[in-house]
């Protein structure tokens, strides 16, 4: 428990600029239908403990934010984009009855009015910050997308993830290519924060793939353990040779030469079944959420781990938010 | 409790064999009412206050009551169409207190829209209805109570449209056709608007009209979108044979009511069947063949289209009915793809069906059908649906199973890939048959009530005992099929006879390399039946591209037309969708 504790104090003083964020559930126990509390969002506070803000919700899939006022959150919701303008504390739905369940969302960091929405039947988007949307998932072979990722270096470059491989769109989402992992259910994919041509994604089957030319072709990363699912990849904003792989069975996988060898970091976990990965974008600190147990930190890039809390959950996204100062908002 | 069901025993009695309607429906409010005065104000859920008030009793306890339970609200739309019930049947009588709070909680407590059409019919009239009467609230949603109908409106009008075009996504549910119902009537009582106030009206009795033509003694025959594991056994066991009592006073209601969907549906427009679905749903004097089309619910993935269409046949006579799809995993969990069910007097308890299925279970199933991640969603699953990984279940779809019906024939053929998860088939062959003999032929002749059936196993096979009394038809092999083939006792002098003129009929068939069947069946049509191909009678495929909405000497409707028309002796009841008119008709 010290050990932790004074883990924790080495985090909360070097996490000053940014807030670290979870979605997700706390399921142990939970019987669907019954109301599953302490689900939705939660902010890790500088005590050390985590706050859950607004409502309980049992499917919060995903969350970003507003570049120029990240104290506005868009989640991905079973009840469609919730849409939060103060840190999490009010809500409300954006979308109407014809978009359901979603599974991720992405604002466009270059024009952060616009919101794409990953849907089980498609792609909705908004360019209004989520008054009006409408479908944007032409091409697309199999419209089941997990994942959509904005190219914070091409401007209306979009990357998808869906049950049919990886597609790409340059127009705004107008239309879509496969680009890679063809008939691969993806289900993560991410942007390197060294080099924008970069792309890692990951898949249901357990093959990685990888993108050097800004996700117009992809190749499987032949070194890496062949497991089970892969949920997702994080690249260490600190350290271009750093990036983690998280995913059921594999646990927590991670390279330290920018992707030429690979290693399991399980041992510390409880078990190797690992819904997400992150690092901290300033101190390089390696999180995974571990199925129903907790979530795991580590500074040593997974050589050992300590307990952050968050008890018995399914944890679908870990997200670090600039911290929001006083007098930082923009207006309303 | 007890005095409870002995309050239900003696309304039993009372009201009878020939009680109306009316007097069923206030005995299901008075029996949620519970005991009268209410004096624990610990004791008592949503219904019981909703019953209360509808009765304009002790209305302190249900304010008492009802802020107790809005401290710690649960079950998302469950609780939304229970609350709103309450707002309804108000009428003035709770107290201020009461309905701060029930306000405070539409805004505090975010339900879950859920994941299916009844989730989202139930969440959606339920906001639309609360949000018509309370115009200035605040909501869980953060738009206004306007923004709330306008959004919830366009859902229902859309589902209907859906329903009429593609037929109903969770059909002929034994269980879930009370959270159809339910919905309906409370649109149809509380709407204040006209256009949806009528489609709910006329929707109320399309439901109703599905239900009956395919109701024998109050059960709900065919195949079912869901049902679960104890109502596909004891098939009475359902919320729709609580609606065949309430609306056609079949069946009988001496049983803990294990729903409070025929409640909240006599609490709001407790609409009565017409006179011409009552003698749809009771005169079974006339065999008949009922087609229909559905729809399967919303597959995200592994299909280019999202709503696949079902084609059912379901062959309805006085002793027993034949019902089907055409296989395949047309829905997810609680799907029930076929079966022989025959007439009892009395169905309390008994098992009065035969059926065989291939027990799937797969992340393959749950991923067609719901959004979460694979790795852990069968454990989510199992909390609810507890035999769903079992080898042993008696529901759900398999993609290796393939249907042909023709009238009181059914011929299913499995051809399961090596490697599959619980690699066998077994059959129902319930403790209430009346006898079973095995025939060298390899027939084996049932009775069950007044029915006679044949079924001709493609694959050896053992029997297991069951702990229910019955016995299990276990076949390991992975090409397989069965024949079945029933018929009333009447039409024989004996049950000798019945076999003998079965293993008259001409028969081929074989596993290999595919299941494959040609038999003359007792009704005089050649059925030609391969699994993967196209199913023939008397060498025409059956034309499944044409396949009516419904089909029947009592229902008919067309793909497109947006109309369903109801016959029953000279009567005819037409609903008419496209300029929302019901017209009545004497031929």
């Amino acid at each position: 428990m010290k050990a932790s504790f004074f883990a924790f104090l080495a985090f909360a003083a070097r996490a000053a600029d940014y807030e670290f964020w979870a979605c997700g559930g706390i399921t142990k126990g939970w019987v669907p239908g019954v109301h599953q509390k302490a689900s939705g969002i939660h902010r890790f506070t500088g005590s050390g403990e985590w706050e859950h803000p607004g409502y309980d919700h049992p499917y919060i899939m995903a969350l970003d934010y507003d570049p120029r006022d990240p104290s506005t959150f868009y989640l991905a919701s079973g009840n469609g984009l919730i849409r939060t303008r103060n840190s999490g504390r009010d809500w409300r739905i954006m979308t109407s009855w014809d978009m359901t369940e979603a599974l991720a969302v992405s604002v466009d960091p270059f024009q952060p009015d616009r919101i794409y929405l990953a849907l089980p039947d498609g792609i909705g988007m908004s360019e209004d910050a989520g008054q009006t949307w409408t479908r944007r998932q032409n091409g697309l072979k199999r419209k089941f997308t997990q994942v959509i990722r904005t190219d914070r270096g091409v401007k209306d470059r979009v990357v998808a993830g869906t049950e049919s491989g990886i597609f790409v769109s340059n127009d705004n989402g107008r239309a879509w290519t496969l680009a890679g992992a063809r008939d691969m259910m993806v289900f993560d994919a991410a942007q390197s924060p060294h080099n924008p041509k970069r792309w890692l994604a990951v898949t249901q089957s357990g093959v990685a793939y990888e993108s050097l030319d800004d996700a117009a072709t992809w190749k499987a990363i032949p070194v890496l353990p062949k497991l089970h699912t892969l949920y997702n990849v994080a690249f260490d904003r600190k350290d271009a040779n750093r990036i983690a792989l998280g995913g059921w069975a594999a646990g927590v996988l991670v390279t330290e030469d920018g992707g030429r060898n690979w290693f399991l970091r399980n041992k510390g976990l409880p078990t190797a079944e690992v819904w997400r990965v992150q690092y901290h974008p300033e101190n390089g600190e390696l999180y995974a959420y571990v199925h129903e147990k907790e979530l795991f930190g580590s500074k040593d890039n997974g050589r050992t781990w300590y307990g952050l809390g968050l008890p018995g959950g399914v944890i679908r996204d870990l997200v670090f938010v600039p911290a929001v100062r006083k007098g930082d908002r923009a207006p309303q | 409790m007890k005095a409870i069901f002995a309050v239900l025993l003696i309304g039993a009695a009372v009201a009878g064999a020939q009680s109306t309607f009316e007097e069923r429906k206030m005995r299901l409010i008075r029996y949620h009412a519970g005991p009268n005065p209410q004096t624990n104000p610990k004791y008592g859920h949503l219904a019981a206050i909703a019953s209360k008030l509808w009765l304009r009793q002790d209305a302190e306890w249900c304010s008492q009551r009802l802020r107790e339970l809005l401290k710690d609200p649960s079950g998302d739309m469950f609780w939304m169409f229970a609350v709103t019930a309450i707002r309804y049947v108000d009428r003035g009588q709770l107290t201020e207190e009461a309905r701060v709070d029930l306000r405070k909680a539409w805004k505090t407590y975010f339900p879950y829209r859920g994941d299916t059409e009844n989730h989202w019919l139930l969440y959606y009239t339920s906001l639309y209805l609360s949000s018509q009467i309370e115009p200035g609230a605040s909501w869980f949603t953060g738009k206004t109570s306007k923004e709330n109908m306008q959004e919830a409106g366009d859902y229902i009008r859309s589902w209907i449209d859906l329903t009429l075009d593609k037929g109903q996504g969770e059909y002929d549910c034994t269980h879930y056709l009370g959270v159809y119902l339910l919905p309906l009537s409370y649109l149809a009582a509380w709407s204040e608007d006209a256009d949806l106030k009528q489609r709910a009206k006329m929707m109320t009795e399309y439901i109703t009209a599905d239900f009956a033509a395919e109701s024998l003694n109050g059960i709900f025959v065919g195949s079912h979108a869901r049902t679960d594991d104890r109502q596909v056994l004891e098939k009475s066991w359902g919320v729709s044979s609580e609606f065949a009592w309430l609306f056609f006073n079949q069946g009988n209601l001496d049983m803990p009511i294990h729903s409070s969907y025929s409640l909240y549906y006599s609490l709001a427009s407790a609409q009565e069947p017409h006179e011409a679905l009552k003698g749809i749903a009771t005169d079974r004097s006339k065999p008949y063949v009922h087609r229909e089309r559905k729809r399967t619910r919303n597959r995200w993935r592994y299909n280019d289209e999202k709503n696949g269409k079902v084609y059912k046949t379901t062959y309805m006579s006085a002793n027993y009915a034949v019902g089907s799809d055409q296989g395949g995993v047309l829905q997810p969990i609680q799907q029930h793809s076929w079966d022989v069910t025959w007439a009892v007097p009395n169905s309390r308890g008994v098992h009065n069906t035969l059926f065989t299925t291939h027990p799937y279970s797969s992340g393959y199933e749950l991923q067609m059908y719901f959004t979460p991640m694979p790795d852990y969603f069968l454990d989510e699953v199992l909390r609810s649906k507890k035999t769903y990984d079992s080898p042993d279940k008696w529901i759900g779809g398999s993609p290796f199973e393939k249907i042909m019906q023709d009238l009181d024939t059914v011929i299913a053929l499995y051809d399961i890939p090596p490697g599959t998860r619980f690699p066998h088939i077994h059959g129902f062959f319930s403790k209430d048959l009346a006898k079973l003999e095995e025939d060298k032929s390899g027939w084996i002749f049932v009775q069950g009530g007044d029915a006679y059936i044949a079924y001709f196993p493609l694959a050896p096979y053992e029997w297991k005992k069951m702990e229910n009394g019955g016995r299990e038809l276990f076949s390991p092999h992975l090409k397989n099929g069965a024949i079945v083939q029933a018929a009333n006792a009447s039409e024989f002098a004996s049950f000798a006879e019945f076999q003998a003129k079965i293993k008259s009929l001409r028969l081929t068939q074989t596993v290999s390399p595919t299941p494959s069947v040609d038999f003359q069946s007792l009704r005089g049509h050649r059925l030609q039946f391969t699994y993967g191909k196209a199913p023939l009678v008397d060498s025409k495929p059956i034309d499944y591209e044409h396949w009516p909405m419904f089909d029947s000497p009592f229902l008919e409707g067309e793909p497109g037309t947006r109309r369903l028309e109801m016959r029953y002796g000279r009567m005819r009841h037409v609903l008419d969708f496209n300029n929302l008119t019901v017209q009545d008709s004497i031929q």
